[in-house]
């Protein structure tokens, strides 16, 4: 990995010794990619690790991709990204996709295909973006939907994908169907889960299907509607068996699997529902966004033995307003909130820990800009003021620092693109 | 009366001109349509050719006219849906030609191209919008 790492990191760096105006491989071929560096001041709460508290560099994003088109209708694309943010990604160059791409069917009204491989997933209008710089408003995506704990689970299937458009009376609408499997980082889900890792067992793998629809109306381009659902289920693999656990409990008192229940966890099914609706205005120098999303958890967890079911709804939406006045600069602002159980807003049992008693929710402002002071190369401005810590990224050992209610955080990021 | 036609028709008149390549063999080119096309959603022709899409930079003052007055979008809009398309391996920004004269010339040249120039611009005998529109 590390090797592979190394090979994107100088392949981008030739890159950017040579910056040839478009580096096309024949007609049909074509090679980009981007490096993102980030500075990062957190002075209220760690930010992905505890150097962010006094400013950290440890935010860094490599990305190379290219594609081939071998005919109109079959084409192969391929992307490899590292992604460091201190202690919560490491950075190892990892696959972001790898797809065989047939257009099956196009005439003027109709148009569909097939994806096979490693396809990134459209679930609101930023998910499959998310790790690309010069798509993001600003340093994040919206914290409310794209909170980090689903970050790696959702972002892409290795499965199958169709995909097509309608064109009809000069409506357009564009539809997506995925079903597949994800690879999982099995301590973020049991962060999120529990807040600490879990004592024994794992979550290796993530069943996915969803569906995104996008619906651009005749009346007015500028707007566009998009619906997407994703359902997702993962089990604890491995876990400890019941009989070690009711020793484990019969030896620390059974008092301990209430003060740390995760300790003695023999089974964990979740299912979940991923519900968002988003609609975007774009008028004139104007872009104005909005999502909402509704998360339905089922989590059947079993504790020494004991089953208990728990369906939690985690709701988030955002406001989102950009301005462009002129082709190199943009500014944004937005607001938004999350409620990782909507039925107890301040946090439900479950989801707080007396070192951070706030996680059950998150709101805050963000402010920013991006500049591109000369072509290919943008640097972005960000200030977040927030008040909970829902959206807050887990790192290990997190339990262990105290959280702070109100929270802010700062970051400029240089970005160069080709 | 023939002053308020030739006054309502003065807006479309200069609005940039669509251009094509022969083998582009098309029967109609309604503006959803076209807009698919340069945001580059729609692969290949109906007869199968490929589509070669050209445009001028996203800078270019003739491109902004363009995407708003024919496609009914902003400039920002198509750069946004390119840069998503290529980075989430779905799909590819169009050709970027550096003058109305180079553009002629790929549109010429090109099996499959579209392309636009400002209304007045001459192209000869290079099929425009206006002879292959509905």
């Amino acid at each position: 990995m590390r090797k592979l790492s190394s090979t994107v990191l100088g392949l981008t760096a030739a890159m950017i010794m040579a910056p040839a105006t478009a580096l096309e491989l024949g007609n049909s071929s074509e090679l980009h990619g981007f490096v993102n560096q980030s500075y990062l001041y957190s002075p209220d709460n760690p930010y992905s690790g505890t150097e962010s508290l006094d400013g950290s560099f440890k935010f860094r994003e490599l990305g190379l991709n290219g594609f081939t088109e071998i005919s109109p209708e079959f084409r192969l694309a391929g992307q490899v990204i590292s992604r460091q943010r201190d202690e919560t990604d490491d950075g190892n160059a990892r696959i972001d996709f790898l797809l065989a791409d047939y257009l099956y069917y196009s005439d003027m009204d109709v148009t569909a295909g097939v994806r096979l491989g490693r396809v990134k997933n459209n679930v609101g209008f930023y998910n499959a973006t998310r790790d690309i710089p010069s798509a993001r408003p600003g340093f994040n995506v919206p914290d409310s939907i794209y909170f980090d704990s689903f970050r790696d689970s959702i972002l892409s299937t290795d499965g199958i994908n169709l995909y097509g458009s309608l064109l009809f009376q000069d409506n357009q609408l564009n539809w997506e169907l995925f079903a597949g499997r994800k690879s999982v980082e099995s301590e973020r889900v049991e962060y999120y889960l529990f807040g600490v890792p879990v004592g024994e067992g794992e979550f290796d793998e993530i069943a996915l299907q969803g569906l995104n629809l996008n619906f651009v109306p005749a009346a007015h381009r500028g707007v566009k509607f998009g619906l997407s659902l994703l359902d997702a289920s993962l089990d604890l693999d491995n876990p400890m068996s019941v009989t070690d656990a009711q020793m484990a409990l019969f030896i620390a008192g059974p008092a301990d699997v209430v003060a740390n229940p995760q300790n003695y966890v023999t089974g964990t099914r979740i299912d979940i529902l991923f519900a968002i609706l988003s609609a975007q205005y774009s008028y004139d120098d104007w872009v104005i966004t909005a999502e909402y999303m509704n998360l339905f958890t089922d989590l059947e967890l079993q504790v020494a033995g004991v089953s208990r079911n728990q369906s939690t709804t985690t709701e988030a939406y955002y406001l989102q307003v950009e301005w462009l006045p002129t082709v190199s600069t943009s500014w944004f602002a937005r607001y938004e909130e999350l409620y990782l159980d909507k039925s107890n807003r301040s946090g439900g049992d479950m989801i707080a820990s007396a070192s951070n008693p706030h996680r059950g929710y998150g709101k805050g402002w963000s402010l920013g800009g991006k500049w591109m002071f000369y072509p290919r190369w943008t640097v972005t401005g960000q200030a977040s003021f927030n008040e909970g810590s829902a959206w807050l990224p887990s790192y290990k050992g997190m339990e262990n620092d105290s959280i702070d209610k109100h929270w802010n955080y700062y970051v400029v990021s240089l970005t160069f693109q080709f | 009366m023939l002053a308020a036609l030739f006054f309502f028709s003065l807006p479309l008149l200069s609005a940039p001109k669509v251009i094509l390549n022969d083998d582009a063999e098309i029967t109609r080119l309604d503006s959803a349509y076209l807009s698919q096309i340069f945001a580059m959603q729609i692969r290949k022709w109906p007869n199968g050719l490929a589509i070669q899409v050209f445009t001028l930079p996203s800078d270019n003052e003739l491109h902004r006219e363009f995407v708003v007055n024919r496609l009914h979008i902003q400039a920002h809009q198509l750069d946004r849906i390119w840069n998503r398309m290529l980075f989430t391996g779905t799909g590819k920004a169009p050709a970027v030609v550096k003058s109305q004269a180079e553009m002629v010339e790929m549109i010429q040249s090109t099996p499959g191209a579209i392309g636009y120039t400002s209304a007045d611009y001459p192209t000869g005998n290079i099929v425009t919008l206006g002879d292959k529109e509905q």
